[in-house]
């Protein structure tokens, strides 16, 4: 009997490259944060090329900022187009946020972290924009991300997803959903039920956004910090979180999953039990999926 | 009596409403909610704002860690994460890629009063920074037609360009001698109290070995002669110049020998040659 293909992979992090390398474990691909290896000349782009000679790897990016007003930067693009062109990895990833801005007498300032889009039509303009300068420098479509944001704008014109579905009519681009940036705005939304909060979410989306166009899952655990809760990826993905990402393979169907963890990091073992479990899920859809459309036939 | 016209108060611009929360996150000032026209007031929107600060000041501090060695030595944990935020939110980065985040402390660690006491920090923060760089350089592209042409050519007419993974460091302090007693386990306090007392100006030598990607840098100290020729080289001067510059104790063979051999040369320009001759302009 041929095995079936591992589709779900891990967050690949410096602390673990050694034990990676070692235990070359079965896994669907390995993502890494794009800027931490725009480098071509240190030591972790030696790593990443011995890495993509055995799994097919995606880029994950933090810092293109495809929401600034001001427009993304051109040196950032350039080297994620040179990373690209080296790596040639599956997927290449963002966030749907702004982090570039005017400041004071300083210029164009980054602030190195995801902040917040509104969802209206001017927001969508610009992302439409910076998306399409992006993917016609990369020749390749683009996954954009759902944010966990500690601040909205009280001006919208669209709902989340109505907002990203648009998004991707627009420009081609696909999605990237982040079950648990879902979760961790419910909560600090004070959602009476959280979870169904989320799932609502996902129907949403799945409703209206163009087949395929969700082409990758991020799962992650979060902490609670001065009365918030904190997207830190630094703990298990939590149980809330593992059913909502079941309630997204019976929407979407099974898609390729990372399990992202960024700080505390645990034994390596553990995280490749969370990439397992996520694997198991996604083998359970499918196996699931493939008994109805027989059914069906 | 006719109502009174109700006008809609007009939207705010994507640029104005992503200006005012950046100035938000990074001024000083207590910020209000209502400028950036966030749905948080009040306690939420603190709470949100400082969930923003906590994240840049981490990801900042987390990268100024490592790209700053000796001076998080020196400091010592608290007071060096509370320097990165005031680095922080006083030079806000310019790029997305925190690579670059410590471009500036140097030159910021000068202009602060409270560590004015602390006159070397600031050049012990270039060396750290130099020593970052060089750890992503790219490498020597010395090739065999360069020894060739140092072999055939006129002293007067050739210059070596150092590579891009070498850098020459001078400070009025002891500079190696505190970044090699930061690097060890137990720190020898009273050597350093005695370096820095006695006030010696030292040149920092930084290389990374060619063949290596992922050795570290190497910090020697630069002996006058190698200093003065090294210098020579930085600014371009030919070979001849460079070695009057050196003087008569410099061992030029040794040098190239483990110049060559560590790859700190990039190539070997001649004057004569047209396409050099233009480079060299």
């Amino acid at each position: 009997m041929q095995s079936v293909p591992h589709m779900n992979g891990i967050g690949l992090r410096q602390p673990h490259y050694r034990e990676f390398r070692a235990a070359r474990p079965s896994l669907g691909f390995v993502e890494v944060h794009s800027e931490n290896f725009f480098n071509p000349h240190d030591a972790a782009a030696q790593v990443l090329a011995a890495v993509r000679r055995d799994y097919a790897v995606s880029l994950h990016g933090v810092g293109l900022a495809l929401g600034s007003a001001c427009g993304v930067d051109d040196a950032h693009l350039e080297q994620l187009a040179a990373l690209v062109e080296r790596i040639e990895p599956v997927r290449v990833s963002d966030h749907a946020c702004f982090a570039r801005a005017p400041w004071s007498q300083r210029g164009i300032i980054h602030a190195n972290d995801l902040l917040p889009i509104a969802f209206t039509h001017g927001s969508l303009d610009i992302l439409c924009s910076n998306v399409g300068q992006v993917q016609e420098r990369l020749k390749r479509p683009l996954l954009l991300e759902n944010l966990s944001a500690y601040l909205d704008f009280a001006e919208r014109d669209f709902s989340e997803p109505q907002f990203f579905a648009e998004l991707g009519r627009r420009t081609g681009c696909g999605f990237l959903l982040d079950v648990n940036n879902l979760m961790v705005n419910a909560l600090n939304a004070d959602e009476p039920d959280p979870l169904q909060s989320v799932c609502n979410w996902i129907d949403e989306l799945a409703d209206i956004a163009a087949p395929g166009f969700v082409g990758e899952i991020h799962l992650a655990g979060f902490s609670a910090q001065a009365g918030l809760i904190i997207d830190d990826h630094s703990s298990p993905v939590s149980e809330p979180v593992w059913q909502a990402y079941r309630h997204a393979l019976k929407r979407l169907g099974p898609l390729p999953t990372l399990i992202e963890w960024d700080e505390h990091l645990p034994a390596f073992s553990v995280l490749l039990g969370e990439a397992a479990k996520a694997e198991a899920l996604c083998a359970a859809h499918r196996v699931a999926r493939a008994a109805v459309a027989g059914v069906a036939a | 009596m006719s109502p009174a016209p109700q006008f809609k108060k007009p939207r705010m611009s994507e640029a104005q409403r992503q200006r005012e929360l950046i100035d938000a996150i990074f001024s000083p000032r207590a910020a209000d909610a209502s400028c950036a026209g966030t749905q948080q007031n009040g306690a939420q929107w603190q709470m949100g704002l400082a969930a923003y600060r906590g994240n840049g000041r981490a990801h900042a501090c987390n990268a100024l860690r490592v790209q700053f060695p000796t001076v998080l030595a020196m400091l010592g944990t608290e007071t060096f994460d509370a320097l990165c935020f005031s680095y922080w939110r006083t030079c806000p980065p310019r790029r997305g890629d925190l690579a670059w985040v410590g471009e500036e402390l140097p030159a910021y660690i000068e202009t602060l009063e409270t560590l004015a006491e602390w006159p070397w920090l600031a050049d012990c923060a270039r060396l750290d920074w130099a020593v970052w760089q060089m750890s992503g350089a790219p490498p020597a592209t010395f090739a065999e037609s360069d020894l060739r042409r140092l072999v055939d050519g006129d002293p007067a007419a050739l210059s070596l360009k150092l590579s891009p993974s070498v850098r020459r460091l001078s400070s009025a302090w002891p500079i190696v001698t505190l970044y090699d007693a930061h690097r060890q386990a137990h720190p020898d306090w009273e050597a350093i109290t005695r370096a820095i007392a006695q006030n010696h100006a030292q040149t920092a030598w930084v290389w990374r070995p060619h063949e290596d990607l992922a050795a570290a840098p190497s910090v020697e100290l630069l002996d006058a002669a190698s200093d003065r020729w090294i210098a020579a080289l930085d600014a371009g001067q030919t070979l001849d110049i460079a070695l009057d510059s050196a003087g008569e104790t410099f061992d030029f063979a040794a040098w190239l020998e483990q110049a060559i051999r560590q790859g700190w040369l990039d190539a070997v320009a001649d004057r004569h040659a047209p396409s050099d001759a233009m480079g060299n302009a």
